[in-house]
Parts: C-alpha cells; structure tokens; sequence
C-alpha cells in the first residue's frame, strides 16, 4: 500500500462526495412517503449499509418514485 | 354588435387504423356560452378536441377558431384557447405559482401581467394559498390548476375534456362552480358524458354519436324538441301493476304499439294521451289506487338515449 | 424558449439528477489518476504471480501518461452515464402528458426541441470539461508536473466529440421513440452497427469511433490529420440528426 499520506488528496473528495449523497439520501427517504419498491426501513438500511455510493445508487435507481 | 362563432367545425373525419372515428362532425360553438359536448366514452370527443388543438392530424374537414383555421403540428389559433385536458399532469417538481409563471412566460405575456393573473387565477380555483409542490396533489386540485392555466392567458375559448368525470361529488361540484364563474370572461367548450352537469351549467350542447353530431342546440331546444305527453302513473300496489299491463299492455287487438309500458316495478308509462280516460275508468271500476300520477318531463337522459338509438 | 430552458434547469436541480450526474463525474475523474498511482503497488502485489509465469517485472514507472491512459479507458463511463440520464429527456414527457400543455400554450415544438438540445448538449459539455477532465486534470498536473503530455487538449476534445455524436442519437431518437429502452435501443442498434463497420480498414478513419482514440495522439502513433476525416464526418452526423430530429419531432404525436 502506498503510504496514505499521498492518497490523501484522493481520500478526502471521495469522503465528502460520499457523505453528501448520503445525507442527500436520506433526506429524499425521509421527506417521501412512497417508494417504488420497498419500505422506508428497507431504504435506509440499504443506503447505510452500502454507504460507499452503491446503497444511494441503488435507492435512486430502485427505490425512488417516479416525479 | 354582430355575436361571432368561436368555433366552427365542418366536415370533419377521422380515422385510427381501421376506425372510423370522427364521420364528418358539424359543431358551432358561439361566443360567451358553456357549450356542453356530449357523448358516450369513445363517441369521438377528445378527438375533436385534440384536431382543434392540432395535437391530431384530421383525415378531412375544417376547424375554424375566431375565424382562423387550425392545423395539425405548430397551429397559431392555440393562442385562442385554453386547454384543460383529460388527465391534467404537470411538472411536478414546481409548486402552483411557478407553474403558472411558467406557462404565462411560454405564453408571452409581461411579467407583471403574469403576477397578478395568476394569483387572480388560482385564487378563482381555491389554490391561492398552496405553496407545495404539484407532486401531492390529489385529482381534483389537479384539475382546479389545469383551469388556472388554462385560463391564465385569457382564452377566447376554453375548452375542457371530461373535467369531471374522475371526481368525487365534492370535486365536481367544485369544477363546475368554477367553470360557471369562468363564463363570464370567456366561451367553455367541455366535453363530458355526465349529463346532470350539462344540465347544470350548460347554455347549449351538441351530442356526438358514432363520429356524428346528431342533434345541436340549447338546452331548453333540446328538451322541447322531444317534449314528451308521456304520463307517468304509480300505483298503490305492484300487482295492480300487473294486471293494468295484462289489460292494456298489448294494445288494442294487438294491432297497436303498447301504449302501456313498465318503468320500474308499480310504475307504468302511458305512451299515448288519448288513452287518459280509459285507463283512469278503468282504474275506477276496479278500485285500482295510484299513489302518483303526472305528466312526464323529458330528462336529457331520455333524449340521449333516444338520439343514440336511432 | 427561455422559460424552458429554466424548466429544464428547474428540473435538473430539484430532482437532484444534477446532484447526482456532478457527484458520478468528479468520482470518474478522481479515479484516473488514482489507479494509475495505486499501479506500483497492485503490480508488487501481483508479481509473485506473474513471475511465475515467467515474466520479469522491473521497477514500475508512474508518470502523467498513466493518468491519461486511465482517462481514456474509463472516458465510455461518463458517457454511458448521461446517455442513461438523457435517454428520457423527450419520452418522460410524452408518457406524462406534460408536453401537450406546453405545446397548447403557444411555445412552438422547435423551441422546445431547441431547448432540450441545449440543455443536454450543455450539461454535457460542461460535466465533461469541468469535472471529468478538469478533476483527472489538476491530480495529474499535481502530482506529475514535470511531465509533457503532447497534443493532450485535442484528444480531450475529440472524445468529447464522440459524446456529443452519442448524444445527437438519442436525441433523434427520443422524437421517435415513446420510452427510454427505445432510445436506448435504438442508439444501441446504430453504435453497434459502427462498431462491426469499424473492422473494415478502409472505413476506420471516417467513423467517430477514430475519435476515442485521442490517447493514440497524445503517443504520437495517429497524427492529427488522422483524425480529420472522422471529425468531418461526426460533426456533419450531429447536424444531420439534428435537422431530422426538427422535421421528426413537428410531426410527432404527443
């Protein structure tokens, strides 16, 4: 492994644009009633457990009412 | 001042496929009135309106509105019209207000024009107050917006598909109350198969069936046109019922047409006037007893469905 | 036409699919540089293996052309992305009903298809300028300042090219097409057409795909005049498919 000093300046924007997904998820979970599939329970485990991007994905292709 | 006809359609067809949808359909809409359009699910409503939008290409026919015609794609008569369609979406990302800024800016009128058009608008519709996003909108508010919209621009004519029809009571009667205070500034061309609203609020009406206008006129035209002497009598007991229509129901050496039919159990229809005094002599002789007995008032739904019989 | 064009930016914010397209397209350009400086060491983890094999490894040099191989390599991710995104650009529309109001309103249908080409040509544009190329761009300048790249801004240019070609596709085909899997398809169809065409020598240097291999420039193995055909012929495509999408989209149902 490369020290993780110099992966640092990778590490960091991929932390940050990692938390503002989630939060952005979240967010959407809560402030929505319906779901496509599935239960808000379900989204928000999802979402948490598949924290690295996949969970928010997936809600937002999977989960997410249509407009 | 000569009154000009908002809405001329002559002659026109159209076809899906292998049906004939629209048989050479003849309608004027004058100025200032609620012209009911009405007919059964498929009649070929939402098809008129939707070549009078330009939305759909006609096989034949013309469409004039105020005096210019319409055609299919990019037709500059829509400036005259509003359009409430069927089913009403929207982008639902917006709230009510935006959407009406929205449509006034596509539309073209000054901003300011814009401000305070729509606030009038959809104070008129009961949503002035809505500040959420159109995405939770039930039908009927729905529906309400759509009529803000369409009347934003200050249509010569607004014309509404089937506005009703997938409301409760309360929303209907909400709709309607609506379009009534429309009338005042502008010409309601809407479609619906419920007759009670046409009835309602309607000054004229046209019926389509099977692609054609078979009958045309104001309402009060249309009831005295098929003024019917027909009388309706209920009797006490729902055997006598029987019995009268054993007596009479066969007509006259069963040469005539029956002139004594069942409405609905104990209630029989007298066809024919000059029968009156037999039939009441003879619910004298035999002590047969009427609960009711009065002349018969033809309801649009008779009408109707007379008209689509023939 | 403006008022569209706020719609459409109102559309892209609120629903959050600019959220998203913004997150999806930094994450493409950090990764570039990002494998290539991790390439030493999943090469040491890999050596006893492939030694065994016979191969000798010697010492693993990283340099800026690393970085730029990977952004070639992963540059189909970003298109793939707003491909998917701007697959239902038209037919969202047509399924909601939300077009008839506007067309009912006055705005004119060119407008409208005016509005939606640049707003998917823009968001284009300007995600693949700024985050993907601009993100693998200012790590590798970072961390490898001291090396030339050559001729690197016009493959950089090319590819994006190619993505506006991909997108002119799905445009024409969202004026035919009443889905997205249709538009999807249908782009499909003709890119794979391109893809077996592209195995015939003579064709190779007039087809966009010439346009993804900007890396080939920056190596110096295709010349710029290679790329001139191709780049002829894609711009001319996207103006074709632009001018029939019009002609299209005026007689389109809605």
């Amino acid at each position: 492994m490369p020290e993780l000093k110099e992966m640092l300046p990778f590490i960091i924007p991929i932390v940050i644009a990692e938390v503002i997904l989630l939060v952005y998820t979240l967010r959407h979970i809560f402030t929505h009633d319906h779901y496509k599939r599935g239960s808000r329970a379900l989204w928000v485990v999802v979402t948490l457990v598949g924290m690295e991007f996949i969970g928010p994905i997936l809600y937002f292709l999977l989960g997410k009412e249509d407009a | 001042m000569h009154k000009m006809n908002v809405l001329e359609i002559s002659g026109l067809e159209k076809r899906f496929g292998e049906k004939q949808v629209l048989r050479g359909v003849e309608l004027t809409v004058p100025e200032k009135k609620v012209y009911g359009f009405v007919g059964r699910n498929g009649a070929g409503k939402t098809t008129t309106m939707k070549i009078t939008l330009g939305l759909l290409e006609a096989d034949a026919g013309t469409v004039k509105v105020c005096g210019e015609s319409a055609h299919y794609g990019n037709t500059k008569t829509n400036r005259f019209i509003g359009y409430l369609p069927d089913v009403p979406e929207y982008y639902s990302f917006m709230t009510p207000m935006e959407y009406l800024k929205f449509c006034g800016e596509i539309t073209g009128l000054p901003a300011k024009e814009i401000k305070t058009r729509s606030e009038e608008m959809l104070r008129l519709v009961g949503l002035g107050e809505e500040k959420r996003r159109i995405k939770g909108f039930s039908r009927g508010m729905k529906q309400r917006l759509g009529i803000a919209q369409a009347l934003l621009g200050r249509p010569k004519l607004l014309i509404c598909d089937e506005p009703t029809s997938a409301l409760d009571p309360l929303g209907r009667k909400e709709i309607l109350d609506v379009l009534v205070a429309a009338k005042e500034e502008t010409t309601i061309l809407f479609s619906t198969h419920v007759l009670s609203d046409v009835e309602h609020i309607c000054d004229e009406m046209a019926l389509l069936n099977d692609g054609k206008i078979v009958m045309q006129g104001s309402i009060e035209d249309v009831k005295k046109k098929r003024r019917s002497n027909a009388m309706e009598i209920e009797l006490e007991k729902a055997s006598d019922a029987e019995e009268m229509l054993r007596v009479f129901g066969k007509g006259q050496q069963n040469k005539e047409p029956q002139m004594l039919t069942v409405l609905r159990p104990g209630t029989l229809l007298l066809g024919e006037p000059s029968m009156q005094p037999e039939i009441l002599r003879y619910m004298a002789d035999h002590e047969i007893a009427f609960a009711r007995m009065e002349k018969r008032e033809a309801t649009l739904e008779d009408i109707f469905l007379e008209a689509i019989k023939e | 036409m403006r008022a569209f064009l706020k719609k459409e930016w109102m559309e892209m914010t609120r629903t959050g699919k600019l959220l998203i397209l913004c997150i999806l397209f930094i994450m493409f350009g950090i990764m570039n540089p990002a494998i290539a400086k991790l390439t030493p060491w999943i090469m040491e983890m890999m050596k006893e293996s492939i030694e065994e094999s016979g191969f000798v490894i010697g010492k693993v040099t990283v340099n800026a052309m690393t970085s730029w191989t990977q952004y070639y390599k992963n540059a189909f991710m970003p298109v793939l992305v707003i491909v998917l995104m701007s697959s239902g650009v038209l037919t969202n529309e047509y399924q909601s009903g939300t077009l008839v109001q506007v067309v009912t309103k006055g705005l004119s249908r060119r407008k409208i298809l005016l509005s939606k080409m640049i707003s998917v040509y823009c968001t284009w544009t300007v995600l693949y300028m700024a985050l993907y190329f601009g993100v693998t761009y200012v790590y590798t300048i970072y961390f490898w300042s001291e090396d030339k790249v050559e001729d690197l801004f016009a493959g950089i240019i090319f590819y994006w090219l190619m993505g506006m070609f991909i997108l002119a596709l799905v445009l024409l085909f969202s004026t035919i097409a009443n889905n997205g899997g249709q538009v999807l398809m249908g782009t499909g169809i003709v890119y794979m057409v391109l893809f077996f065409l592209n195995y015939v020598p003579k064709l190779q240097k007039f087809l966009p795909f010439r346009l993804m291999d900007g890396l080939q420039l920056t190596m110096g193995s295709l010349k710029m005049e290679d790329f001139i055909p191709a780049l002829i012929t894609s711009s001319v495509s996207i103006v074709v498919c632009g001018m029939i999408s019009i002609v299209l989209f005026d007689k389109r149902r809605l």
